[in-house]
């Protein structure tokens, strides 16, 4: 998962990044509420975890932006040394999924990690996934469109899936490098453009045939079924 | 001499725990400082840090002085603090790190 962080102190921004990098996820981490709420308005993000006492914009303030400007339901945990009730209800009536007192401990911080995911992503889904016209078999990697196999670079065919397993979700070209190329990946965003327009052409993931993968100008991509009806 | 204490670290963070240590070392500084100038706030979210960051890094020590000390901050209680940072600086010398 992407995950944006706010956190101030740089021991413990760095811990987590080791943690949830060596658990396989890709982690932003920001000092500054206002730095995350830019990177959050150009970005995607599976999920933000936010402290409490940052300077200038606190993690609470932060937490009432990020329900009143982000459309789709990303869950947010809090994690802060902040231990009193009436914090910990403040944080969840604003819109905190759930909350967590330092110190963290890696396995717990994990385990609610994974549990906020599969809130709003099963985490076991099937071998084979139907979408219509199209099968997806991650057993053998492959995508079939009308039952043949569409010939697939690998990173087109992770490139298919990660757009299928969000759909209707607006990513960002950083969002889908990292998810398919990997954190590290020098790679320019364009690289993104050239292998959507390779799978929207190899995919026919165009509106008669029921889908609409559309660029969202600076900022990403975002795959959608469009009904019958609406498709010429 | 004052007995040694060996704490238990994971070796995943290995690379982060001296700087860590070293961030606390210096907290005694500025704490000491701090308390010199009457800043009961900067003592405060010092040891605000002290408390979320300690545990974490596998010195839950750390973040009982860092409660205490916030607390005391709060109350604007030099002497409990002053007490506090001589504990904490006895702590720093003693502990000796294990990665395992």
């Amino acid at each position: 998962m992407r995950i944006a962080l706010l956190e101030d102190d740089l021991d413990q921004s760095d811990l987590i990044l080791a943690w949830l990098q060596a658990a396989g996820h890709s982690c932003h981490s920001y000092a500054l509420g206002k730095d995350l709420i830019r990177a959050a308005q150009r970005e995607t993000f599976d999920m933000f975890l936010l402290d409490w006492e940052v300077p200038e914009m606190s993690g609470a303030q932060v937490l009432v932006w990020i329900r009143a400007n982000i459309g789709e339901p990303v869950p947010v945990l809090f994690v802060t040394a902040r231990q009193r009730e009436q914090d910990i209800v403040h944080a969840l009536s604003n819109g905190a999924d759930d909350y967590m007192v330092k110190p963290l401990g890696k396995l717990e911080l994990l385990a609610r990690i994974g549990a906020l995911a599969r809130r709003v992503r099963p985490s076991h889904e099937p071998e084979v996934l139907e979408y219509g016209r199209l099968r997806v078999d991650s057993r053998s990697r492959q995508v079939a469109l009308d039952g043949v196999n569409v010939a697939m670079t690998q990173k087109d065919y992770e490139l298919a899936v990660f757009l299928l397993r969000n759909l209707g979700r607006l990513l960002s070209r950083g969002h889908i490098l990292e998810a398919v190329w990997g954190q590290s990946a020098e790679l320019n965003t364009r690289t993104v453009d050239t292998h959507v327009s390779r799978i929207r052409g190899k995919l026919q993931l165009t509106p008669e045939n029921g889908w609409r993968l559309s660029a969202v100008y600076q900022h990403g991509y975002r795959l959608e079924r469009v009904a019958a009806t609406a498709a010429k | 001499m004052s007995e040694k204490l060996v704490v238990a670290v994971e070796r995943q963070i290995s690379a982060l725990v001296p700087r860590f240590l070293a961030h606390r070392a210096a907290d005694v500084q500025s704490l000491r400082a701090a308390l010199a100038d009457g800043d009961f706030e900067t003592i405060r979210v010092a040891a605000h840090r002290m408390k979320g960051a300690g545990g974490a890094y596998g010195f839950p020590e750390i973040s009982r002085l860092g409660a205490a000390l916030e607390e005391r901050a709060r109350e604007r209680d030099a002497a409990a603090i002053s007490g506090l940072v001589a504990r904490l600086e006895d702590y720093l010398g003693r502990v000796e790190v294990k990665y395992e």
